[in-house]
């Protein structure tokens, strides 16, 4: 900030250190005082929720973890109150990641959250989750939007075994499983485009129900498939996230991360609203921009 | 012979026959050409998986350099770099037979170093994202002031506290997403589309000169 | 192989698709005879484009060097390939300018099959201005991810303080991050994606940008040359096709003739 500069031009050219250490401080308070405002439910939530909701026992649901480690902020918690109805359902899942190699540690964090779920070898009491029985994991498989087809095509084609090296045809659960056309809906939470590759492999081609949890700026890009009928919901980032737990009548991690979104959004408004401030303030007094 | 196989035709003609199978496999439900397409695709899979080790002597050319060179600041990051491929890859050769490797040298240093790392990078965006907003949204014209307001009214209606500022930001947001974004979405959908496909007819036609002419310089 | 053969094979969905299709390679080729014929059709200016001089000039000025990421796409192969091959397309024309005024180039990518592309193009653009001992391959940065490139780029921006930075292709989260990093050392940047996710994001940290399908215009843009310009007129006819279905479709359905829905379910 050179010599002779007004307060506004000032405020206009304010070292970003002083913002991130403005987000930073107000990023934490929430965690020392809770704001624990109410939430409502979007159409989309509503939507998938509703969907999940006409599913039962018989009924096989693909979960694809389409992200990684860095984004469980925003995506894990939808991710796992999704898996959770999912479960009070008594729906069948099947658990895969195409695009995210460090998806065994989500896996992990998944479990770790959901009881239900047990591991293989793991007993399974009245109430659980039998692996293998009830839901399977079959870890990362490369290949992309090709990979995401063949799955479409022929599951057979594209997994000899699960992840833990158990054939495929000795699993219960995926006896009667084989395509696209055996799986009633695929939620794949993202960061990226893979919700297109499940719309354009799945749905368009097999008609398979598809919903997405992506990232909050992933949200935009896919209202136009929902609104196309091609996708039967979708959340949106951890609000969405936070509806749902609501929803479904667990609250988790999403609801607690609701408070950071409100100061954080809160003050990035409040900061634009400065930065216009001055602006205006020095276009007014005749200032160079 | 070498200077034949470099001739841009050879190229072009091959673009041309997978680009024409790959549609014809999309398109039509004839057994062989799709098994051929998948064939096509398993194949490029693979390549793509050995251009690794090509990035990995690409980048060992500048790493080497600068080792040899001890590149101010930097020649020591580049022995880092080399140690991190070489203790993992020595320590899973003896499970290189097995479907996965589990050996936890290998695995520790991907799950414990690099995935923290690359979350830590990843969470810094927000700070960017809030550095740049301050520094982008200027009311500057009518353009960028009705992208402002409706940037503001999703950001509010993206938090809850957007309901407790006003009860109608929600239907307000609700519109902007549903309504508002839409069009436009789907039209930068369709025309990024109609891009790719005249691109590609550009690259089999050899009418895009700057990537078809590869090889045609020689040596 | 008669038609009606072919209806019966056709996937079912699929035929509107195909029948787009056939309209773009008409277009398409319609649009090459046209301009074979010496009327080639006029095309809008694209500001990114024509502020890569500037920004390569600017980098000649301040004696400072020009970095180039075609962002992370996966794999050729992969469907966003395009992206990085049109990007490859535009980094030519970049390593001509930086070429051309002696301005140091680094390029940082993350995709290991592009790099004999890459490698070749950025060769030849040397050559082409007559200083092929100018070229050196160390100018191709890999970095074996997305995070790797991004630290890397971010290290680049940091020691190197270039004058003009290009981030042009298949761009994710690294946009807003390497894009306000690089608006922090003062550098010009010209952006550019077809990922639509991340349009917002470059379009706040970049002084210029592309927009979706002008990155796959862009060298017959920069090219000049009407032959290439040709074939981006189909683009826009099949434009007016396709807007003429909307408004149809949008007149007809309402009153219950449902010849357009049909035809795009067929």
């Amino acid at each position: 900030m050179g010599e002779g500069q007004t307060i506004w031009e000032k405020m206009g050219a304010i070292d970003r250190r002083i913002l991130y250490w403005a987000l930073f401080i107000s990023l934490a308070l929430p965690y020392i005082k809770p704001l624990g405002l109410p939430v409502s439910i979007a159409e989309t939530s509503y939507a998938l929720y509703n969907y999940i909701n006409t599913l039962g026992p018989n009924d096989v649901v693909v979960m694809s973890i389409e992200f990684g480690v860095s984004a469980w902020s925003e995506c894990l918690p939808g991710f796992v109150a999704v898996s959770k109805h999912l479960v009070q359902r008594g729906v069948k899942i099947i658990y895969w990641c195409v695009g995210y190699t460090d998806c065994d540690l989500t896996m992990e964090a998944v479990m770790a959250r959901i009881p239900q779920l047990k591991g293989p070898g793991q007993p399974a009491g009245p109430g659980d989750y039998k692996y293998g029985v009830d839901w399977v994991y079959f870890g990362y498989i490369a290949g992309g939007e090709t990979t995401v087809a063949q799955l479409a095509d022929n599951i057979r084609n594209v997994l000899r075994t699960d992840k833990y090296g158990t054939p495929i045809d000795e699993i219960p659960l995926m006896k009667n499983v084989n395509s696209a056309r055996d799986i009633k809906l695929v939620v794949d939470s993202t960061t990226g485009d893979y919700g297109d590759y499940y719309v354009r492999q799945w749905r368009m081609r097999y008609g398979t129900a598809v919903a997405e949890i992506g990232i909050a700026m992933n949200y935009s890009t896919f209202i136009p498939y929902y609104q196309a009928g091609l996708a039967v919901g979708a959340l949106k980032g951890i609000r969405g996230a936070a509806e749902y737990e609501k929803l479904i009548g667990e609250f988790g991690e999403a609801t607690i991360s609701l408070d950071a979104l409100n100061i954080s959004h809160l003050l990035v408004i409040i900061a634009i609203i400065f930065a216009n401030i001055s602006y205006f303030m020095t276009r007014r007094k005749g200032g160079v921009r | 012979m070498s200077s034949v196989l470099r001739r841009p035709e050879i190229f072009m003609f091959i673009a041309g026959v997978v680009m024409g199978l790959t549609l014809f496999g999309y398109f039509f439900n004839v057994p062989q050409v799709i098994d051929l397409v998948t064939w096509f695709q398993t194949f490029a899979t693979h390549v793509s998986f050995f251009a690794v080790w090509l990035g990995f002597l690409t980048a060992a050319r500048i790493h080497i350099y600068n080792i040899q060179r001890r590149t101010p600041g930097v020649w020591y990051f580049s022995i880092v770099m080399f140690l991190s491929c070489l203790i993992p890859f020595l320590a899973a050769l003896p499970e290189i037979a097995k479907p996965s490797i589990e050996t936890p040298i290998y695995t520790w240093p991907f799950n414990w170093v690099y995935t923290p790392l690359g979350a830590a990078l990843y969470a810094t965006t927000g700070f960017y994202i809030f550095s740049a907003a301050y520094r982008a949204f200027r009311a500057r014209s009518l353009e960028a002031t009705i992208l402002l307001v409706a940037g503001c009214l999703v950001m509010l209606g993206n938090a809850p506290i957007g309901e407790v500022i006003w009860n109608q930001i929600p239907t307000i947001n609700d519109w902007l997403q549903m309504t508002g974004q839409t069009p436009g979405m789907r039209a930068l959908n369709i025309t990024a589309a109609l891009g790719i496909v005249y691109f590609g007819l550009r690259v089999a036609i050899g009418a895009e000169k700057r990537v078809t002419t590869f090889g045609a310089g020689g040596g | 192989m008669n038609t009606l053969y072919l209806e019966q094979i056709l996937f079912a969905g699929r035929g509107s698709s195909l029948v787009v299709l056939i309209l773009l390679v008409v277009f398409f080729f319609i649009g090459l005879r046209l301009a074979k014929m010496g009327r080639p059709p006029k095309m809008r200016r694209l500001p990114a484009m024509d502020a890569i001089d500037e920004a390569i000039g600017r980098a000649a000025e301040m004696g400072k060097p020009a970095l180039y990421t075609p962002g992370i796409t996966g794999s050729l192969a992969s469907e966003q390939g395009p992206q990085m091959v049109a990007s490859i397309t535009i980094l030519s024309y970049v390593a001509e300018g930086c070429a051309r005024y002696d301005v140091p180039l680094i390029v940082d990518f993350a995709q290991g099959d592009a790099i004999p592309l890459m490698d070749e193009t950025l060769r030849l653009a040397y050559l082409k201005q007559g200083k092929p001992e100018k070229y050196d391959p160390k100018m191709l940065n890999y970095f074996p991810g997305q995070s790797p490139m991004v630290t890397g780029i971010l290290g680049h921006l940091q020691r190197l303080r270039p004058a003009a930075f290009f981030m042009i292709g298949g761009l994710y989260y690294e946009s807003v991050v390497i894009g306000e990093a690089a608006n922090f050392v003062g550098a010009m940047t010209i952006g550019g994606t077809a990922n639509t996710h991340q349009l917002p994001f470059i379009i706040a940290v970049c002084d210029y940008v592309l927009i979706g399908e002008e990155i796959y215009a862009a060298s017959a843009y920069l090219s000049k040359d009407p032959y290439q310009i040709a074939t981006i007129a189909g683009e826009d006819w099949i434009k007016f096709v396709l807007m003429a279905l909307l408004l149809l479709g949008f007149i007809l359905e309402p009153l219950g003739i449902k010849y357009i829905s049909s035809f795009l379910r067929w």
